[in-house]
């Protein structure tokens, strides 16, 4: 097991008593979301579709700052001390 | 030898071309025009085809004019004496085709031949820009670039307020502000071209102040509206280049899917607490744009809500301004843009990272752009 970082969203923090990212071991990006439930059992369900092949349509996920859709979307594997960088999108101006 | 009898020598020496014959020369031999008069003389008008170099820079830069010497070159000056001794210049830097415009610019006006009067900076704006007419990248047609440019602000607001002051400073000609706020004391932490004075008034009443306090010079277009899918196309389609400091996200699809359907770069910026986001949407066949990133705006749950609506005081600064220096850099064309690229900034840990951005084929932007749609958006109430 890779032990991996992930920087957390805005909207996610509250529910991890206001972390702004966390460590855990995963092999997996897919891996890595699916530990976020151990903080809160409802954080992996607003990532990721129900059937858990795809990201939500309005969250991007980034590898050490490569958009996962290129380096083999959830099933990308994690290096020991990967940064996971979970963007959703805020309007504020 | 005195000076009449150089003159007279050099009528001799140098060939000599009635200013009728200058507009065939041009057009048949790929011959180039140089107006060797003074800046100062040159103000009221020049020939339409010519580039004027003054005589005392002459030598020192007609190489970025003509770098081939077997280029025919027709010299005009005011009334044909100067430029002769322009040409034998010319002659002894190598430039073996060189003639003198007989009669000068006063026989090319009064043969009706075409004119146009040359666009150049003031005295006073020369001293006012100075430090951008040092740079090369800049210099003084860059200068004339920004005059002539229209910036569209979408709002007056955290990001808004850096944008407009530091692009009206720098010269940006037009500047159009959509803002239907008031301001109100909740607003001065951060929106700094407002002040305690004009608490309760119009954003863009406000702004405008502000911006001529700086800069009278600039011309600044009110639209205290909301922008909605009425409105969108018709706000932007003068503008150049639009700046989102919008603070919702029915804003932030709206104004993408008009800048992409337009084809107007769009430079995006957004912030929350301690963090912003910075990128240039170019609305060109290669660029992605917004819905590239994010497809769906995020329900309720997955965005900050109004309740949650803090923000640093000084991080729409650092954000508005990486955003006013994108919008230099496209308008002058120089340098290397946001396009595909979201720069994040993590003020609380000094940490920036740039994140990719793919264009999406299945996106909007992917296909016959000019027929898009805009769209009214769905965004829940209370979400920034
Ligand atoms: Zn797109």
């Amino acid at each position: 097991m890779s032990v991996v970082h992930i920087n957390l969203p805005v909207p996610l923090r509250k529910l991890a008593k206001g972390a702004t990212s966390i460590e855990c071991q995963a092999n997996t990006v897919l891996d890595a979301l699916l530990k976020l439930d151990e903080i809160d059992a409802s954080i992996s369900a607003r990532l990721l579709e129900d059937d858990r092949s795809a990201l939500k349509r309005y969250i991007n996920v980034y590898v050490d700052g490569k958009h996962i859709s290129k380096t083999g979307g959830l099933q990308t594997t994690l290096a020991n001390s990967s940064k996971l960088e979970i963007v959703t999108a805020f309007a504020g101006g | 030898m005195s000076y009449e009898q150089r003159a007279v020598h050099l009528r001799a020496a140098i060939p000599e071309i009635p200013a009728e014959q200058v507009l065939d020369m041009l057009r048949h031999d790929d011959a180039v025009l140089i107006d060797v008069r003074d800046a100062e003389e040159v103000k009221g008008g020049l020939p339409e085809p010519a580039q004027h170099l003054a005589r005392g820079q002459l030598e020192l830069n007609i190489h970025h004019l003509v770098d081939d010497v077997h280029r025919p070159i027709a010299v005009m000056c005011a009334s044909g004496l100067r430029s002769l001794f322009a040409a034998e210049s010319l002659i002894n830097l190598g430039y073996t085709k060189v003639f003198s415009v007989r009669g000068g610019f006063k026989q090319w006006k009064d043969a009706g031949l075409p004119t146009r009067v040359p666009q150049q900076l003031s005295v006073f704006d020369r001293e006012r820009y100075s430090r951008h007419l040092l740079i090369p990248e800049v210099g003084e047609k860059g200068q004339l670039r920004l005059k002539s440019s229209r910036v569209l602000l979408l709002g007056a607001g955290g990001l808004g307020s850096p944008v407009a002051l530091y692009l009206a400073a720098a010269g940006v000609g037009t500047l159009g502000i959509v803002d239907p706020d008031v301001v109100e004391s909740s607003n001065l932490q951060r929106q700094v071209i407002h002040g305690e004075d004009q608490l309760g008034k119009l954003k863009v009443d406000s702004a405008e102040a502000a911006i001529h306090r700086l800069n009278s010079q600039i011309k600044v277009i009110k639209h205290p509206v909301l922008l909605d899918e009425s409105n969108a196309l018709s706000l932007l389609q003068d503008y150049d280049l639009v700046v989102d400091g919008s603070d919702n996200f029915k804003a932030r699809y709206l104004v993408n899917d008009a800048c992409v359907k337009l084809g107007i770069p769009n430079v995006h910026g957004a912030i929350y607490r301690f963090e912003g986001y910075v990128t240039t949407f170019a609305a060109s066949d290669e660029a992605p744009c917004y819905r590239c990133m994010y497809p769906e705006l995020p329900p309720p749950e997955m965005a900050p809500s109004c309740a949650e609506a803090g923000v640093l005081g000084v991080l729409p600064g650092v954000i508005g301004l990486l955003q006013a220096v994108e919008v230099i850099k496209l308008l002058l064309g120089i340098g290397r843009n946001l396009s595909g690229k979201m720069l994040r900034v993590d003020a609380l840990n000094n940490e920036f990272s740039m994140l990719d951005i793919d264009k999406a084929e299945q996106c909007l932007c992917s296909h016959h752009r000019d027929e898009i749609q805009i769209k009214p958006i769905e965004a829940f109430a209370c979400a920034i």
